[in-house]
């Protein structure tokens, strides 16, 4: 997303009037999630400042090696010690009543989807991983895969039970030295620890500058809300 | 634009009002009024310098309360009726007020059938009495400002003093407005400087916000749900000097970041006015559209849009050289003049010129009263309010917005155009908010000779417009031309690292204008798109949105940026480029 995100980390993009971070925070509060823990890596010093500046009540937990979204959770783990914990990334956008739907007692972890067509307040398709259900639990994910092997998009909002952090563990770095948490999923999904939820209501993904004034403009039309 | 401002405490209201009015001065004016209470009212407005309205010797207004206010008139002309502030029926409610309401007709209309009287041609006084109407026994005064608010569409923040209580209502939307919290006494005012001198504790109110003000408490409510806010007191760090370019260093960076709600008050105007002039250029025989410097690239731009959007031909002549074309000119021709402020010598001229031959003359201005004005048979403003920087930035997206709408209700689609154009204008605010990273640009360019900006189709207009912008406050050569033209001279001037900006909407002449871009870099020229897409031509993308035919309104803002960035940093003044002057009165 260059060169907005030279001088700022991509969830400070400011669309109708307010850093994108802002509308999801308001959103995760509104849904019930009153202890909020946010990884920062890249330019983490903006994000501080911000949530200071907003006086949210947020921990900040820095990810020193941006190898990938499992090495994201994984920081986390002192932080949320032995609980569950819902995990959302800060680019994207849900209604507070799916994220709502998200705060599971029980002991699966649970991953949502999105079944449906392309819109410009998603990126392309093709960048998303799909979903492999059996008897409504997750069988695999299958990152980008060529061909289609479901019409369940994996939209990257998840419930983890602490189990994720031994899957985590046990994670070989891919070629690219990466550390997937859809990897970490397909370990957990072989047990049928995961099941799955759909999107009701809608899903924001600010993929780049392509999509960014769309989104804008889909929160002026629902007041920001 | 309109100043307001409002005071209650332990001390006379007037002579602080004056004062808070003679620091609003610099927003531009035609008239002032105040209104003090001390149990009675007490008023005083005029046509004219503040100066001289409210003399000393003339007496002074006795009370602890009062409103105040400036005009820059946009509803009505400039008389002393129309001068705010204005009063309810019974006298006993005064509002000022700064915004234009757009229903006023059907409120106006619907008050009037219930017996209240109108004693001006303002929108304005529509809040007195909505304010009235709703006030009883049983529902508050300041429950009667949410009901009005509730009511009107447009832009209102206004400022409500009655008779009889120790209050004072202060109300915001879209214009901005300041409470100033001071110590057994508080203040309101639609800009910082006006009462800076007296605290420098704020609130700024949000849109639908409603301050209730006594001198001894602020509270705040939300007017859509009536519930009470905890008001946010902000420490402001401002002089005087900062405080009227709102804290910014420059009346240029404050005019660019406006235009976040200055498109909406170009846009958000009477469709009577639009749909009459729509209907003179329907019918005329004969259509020029004359202006100088940026009103004219805005000119220009329309040019290219009334013949995409209206299929009709208008044609585009700098005013300086209209009247070579005076034969053209005779009883039915039509000649659109554009001007900010009114007073261009050139415009004037050839103006007068086109009126001897008998064509009908049709003004859009910023500057109410102006020459142009009064000379025309027809005029429309675009409420851009007062533009101090000698550059012309908000003017320009605002006369492009409204020859939009013009050309929009030449087809009768005026009001799908004007939804049109409120988007865009939100995105202007997406821009603007997000271009922090332009100062990484101006320091590439810093210290570069020249420039190249190119476009083709309307956009051609917008590569003249910003190669404007950029020499006359950075003192670089640019040169703005048509990707087509390239080949058949300018190409011969680009050589390694020379810049070149290139404006590539998602329109037809996007292929052909990536082509031209390819051109100049395998000549070595540093290439600059701006763009709702990325293309891999581009050394550096300035992303802007998609838009139909006001993609020149969104792809102007980041050229005024990088302008006004490159200004500061070749240490340029920004506000008072060297030899130019705001407004051309000689020709």
């Amino acid at each position: 997303m260059l060169p907005i995100t030279a001088v700022k980390p991509k969830p400070m993009i400011k669309v109708a009037g307010k850093p994108f971070l802002q509308y999801l925070i308001d959103r995760l509060l509104k849904a019930g999630y009153n202890e909020m823990g946010i990884v920062l890596g890249y330019k983490k010093e903006i994000i501080e400042n911000f949530i200071k500046e907003k006086g949210y009540r947020i921990e900040t937990i820095e990810q020193k090696n941006l190898i990938g979204t499992a090495e994201a959770v994984r920081v986390c783990r002192d932080y949320v010690d032995d609980e569950n914990f819902i995990v959302v990334c800060g680019d994207n956008l849900y209604s507070p009543r799916d994220l709502s739907k998200l705060n599971k007692k029980d002991d699966y972890c649970y991953i949502y989807t999105h079944q449906g067509e392309y819109d410009e307040y998603i990126g392309p398709i093709e960048i998303y991983g799909q979903v492999i259900v059996e008897d409504g639990f997750v069988k695999e994910i299958i990152e980008k895969p060529k061909k289609q092997v479901s019409d369940l998009i994996n939209v990257g909002l998840y419930k983890f039970t602490p189990e994720i952090f031994d899957a985590i563990k046990s994670l070989k770095s891919s070629e690219k030295g990466e550390l997937k948490i859809t990897d970490a999923i397909n370990i957990l999904a072989k047990d049928k620890r995961v099941k799955v939820l759909e999107i009701k209501d809608y899903w924001v993904d600010m993929v780049g500058p392509e999509n960014m004034y769309a989104i804008s403009e889909f929160l002026v039309e629902n007041g920001g809300e | 634009m309109c100043g307001i401002i409002g005071y209650v405490g332990d001390s006379e209201a007037y002579p602080i009002l004056v004062e808070g009015l003679k620091r609003l001065e610099y927003r531009g004016y035609d008239s002032a009024g105040i209104i003090t209470s001390d149990k009675k009212f007490h008023m005083k407005k005029d046509v004219g310098r503040i100066s001289r309205i409210f003399t000393l010797s003339g007496g002074v207004l006795p009370g602890k309360r009062g409103i105040a206010h400036t005009r820059w008139a946009t509803h009505g002309g400039v008389t002393r009726e129309n001068a705010h502030p204005h009063l309810s029926c019974d006298g006993s409610i005064a509002v000022v007020h700064n915004g234009i309401i757009e229903n006023f007709d059907e409120l106006k209309e619907s008050l009037e059938k219930k017996g209240h009287k109108f004693s001006s041609d303002t929108d304005t006084e529509v809040i007195a009495h909505l304010i009235e109407d709703s006030h009883s026994d049983d529902k508050k005064l300041v429950e009667a400002v949410f009901d009005a608010m509730n009511q009107m569409k447009g832009s209102f923040t206004f400022l409500v003093l009655d008779r009889e209580t120790d209050d004072l209502i202060a109300a915001r939307k879209d214009s901005p407005l300041v409470v100033g919290v001071g110590d057994g006494e508080n203040f309101v005012a639609s800009d910082i400087p006006a009462f800076l001198k007296y605290t420098k504790r704020a609130i700024f109110l949000d849109n639908y916000h409603v301050a209730l003000l006594n001198k001894e408490y602020v509270h705040v409510f939300d007017a859509v749900t009536g519930e009470a806010l905890e008001p946010d007191i902000k420490e402001v760090r401002w002089d005087i000097s900062m405080a009227e370019k709102n804290g910014r260093p420059h009346f240029m960076l404050k005019e660019i970041e406006e235009q976040r709600e200055t498109i909406k008050a170009a846009i958000n105007q009477d469709s009577g006015g639009i749909n009459r002039v729509a209907d003179m250029i329907n019918s005329a025989q004969g259509v020029f559209f004359i202006a100088c410097g940026t009103s004219y690239h805005a000119c220009l731009c329309a040019s290219y849009v009334f013949s995409k959007i209206a299929k009709k031909h208008v044609n585009t002549v700098l005013a300086s050289e209209f009247p070579n074309y005076e034969h053209f000119i005779k009883k039915g021709t039509l000649v659109v003049a554009v001007s900010q402020s009114g007073e261009t010598a050139d415009v004037l001229y050839s103006v007068e010129k086109a009126k001897k031959r008998g064509a009908t003359v049709l003004s859009i201005v910023n500057v109410m009263g102006s020459t142009l004005m009064r000379i025309s048979d027809h005029s429309l403003l675009i409420n851009a309010g007062p533009e101090i920087c000698v550059l012309a930035t908000k003017s320009y997206t605002s006369q492009l917005a409204l020859l939009l709408m013009i050309a929009y209700a030449t087809i009768g689609k005026l009001e799908s155009g004007r939804d049109e154009l409120r988007k865009i204008s939100d995105r202007v605010g997406d821009i603007i908010d997000n271009m922090e990273y332009i100062n990484d640009l101006a320091n590439e360019l810093k210290d570069k000779e020249n420039m190249f900006l190119i476009g083709r189709g309307v956009s051609y207009a917008t590569a003249l417009e910003a190669a404007l912008k950029l020499k006359e406050v950075t003192y670089i050569h640019a040169e703005g031309l048509a990707g087509g033209e390239l080949k058949h001279g300018t190409l011969a001037l680009i050589e390694e690292g020379v810049p070149c900006i290139v404006f590539a909407p998602d329109d037809d002449t996007r292929t052909d204008i990536i082509s031209n871009a390819h051109e100049i870099k395998a000549r070595g020229g540093y290439i600059i798109g701006i763009s709702p897409k990325k293309d891999k031509v581009f050394d550096f993308f300035i992303p802007v949105p998609t838009a139909s035919e006001a993609h020149p309104i969104l792809m102007i803002v980041p050229i005024q940026m990088l302008a006004y960035n490159l200004a500061v940093l070749r240490g340029c003044d920004p506000d008072k480029p060297r030899n130019l002057a705001k407004s051309v009165t000689v020709k």
